[in-house]
């Protein structure tokens, strides 16, 4: 459910799968777990093709946040309108670095 | 009757229940005014699934809707077991407690209440019964 991307240094994940819920946290954190053994400092976390995310989506989510945070800032981006709601509800948009687009999200990395 | 589905208890099968009753109800609240009904209903009936239904698959779960002066009133029920907390009690307690942010789970029940501005947990003849009030 993820795909890789290496963009100007930066790692992307991108989430394939159209929804993050309680039947695939499990599967998404092992999964991105795996992609980040070398601990990375520069990722980008793309949900672009992400149409739900529910608190236990959520919650793999925090939980690779915060392994991230150990060594860099990760940079959430392509947010579609249900999951910007659950960002707003429960105000993870104000915590995470969250861009717009793929693009604004590796450009904030340079420099 | 606007909608009425019943679900066995699978994780899996959750968004045929979101999905069916987004759908029925679209004309009535738009796309946007469904974000929050699609969010609160998936965490209603996650949490039958892992909770009441302790990931037996043999039970099921039932979602109705019918209109309720400007919004509707939905109801779930399912055959799983009661819980052994006073659901009611934990809801006032967790609008009162916003979850940590960097919290890996928890968030469940306070997400319900911010999403539906009636909630109410009931249990009749060994049946669990969530009433849920949705405006738009």
């Amino acid at each position: 459910m993820l795909k890789t991307h290496i963009i100007d240094s930066v790692l992307v994940l991108e989430v394939t799968g159209p929804r993050l819920d309680a039947a695939q946290a499990v599967r998404f954190r092992e999964e991105f777990l795996q992609q980040i053994e070398g601990n990375p400092d520069r990722v980008v976390i793309d949900f672009s093709n992400v149409t739900f995310l529910d608190s236990s989506g959520l919650g793999a989510l925090v939980s690779v946040v915060k392994r991230l945070n150990k060594h860099g800032r990760p940079v959430i981006c392509g947010l579609q309108p249900a999951v910007q709601t659950m960002f707003a509800l429960t105000r993870m948009d104000q915590v995470l670095t969250v861009r717009k687009s793929r693009d604004d999200a590796v450009a904030s990395f340079a420099g | 009757m606007l909608f009425q589905m019943a679900i066995a208890s699978r994780l899996e099968d959750v968004p045929l229940l979101s999905d069916g009753l987004c759908r029925s109800l679209a004309a009535r609240f738009g796309e946007d005014g469904l974000v929050r009904l699609q969010i609160g209903l998936a965490e209603a009936a996650n949490n039958i699934v892992q909770h009441a239904c302790q990931g037996r698959e043999d039970r099921t779960i039932s979602l109705s809707c019918r209109p309720d002066g400007c919004g509707v009133l939905l109801v779930l029920e399912d055959d799983g077991v009661a819980s052994d907390r006073d659901l009611n009690a934990a809801a006032v307690e967790a609008a009162a407690n916003p979850p940590d942010f960097f919290a890996e789970n928890g968030r469940g029940l306070w997400l319900l209440l911010q999403c539906f501005p009636t909630v109410r947990f009931e249990r009749k003849d060994g049946i669990n019964r969530l009433i849920l009030h949705y405006t738009g």
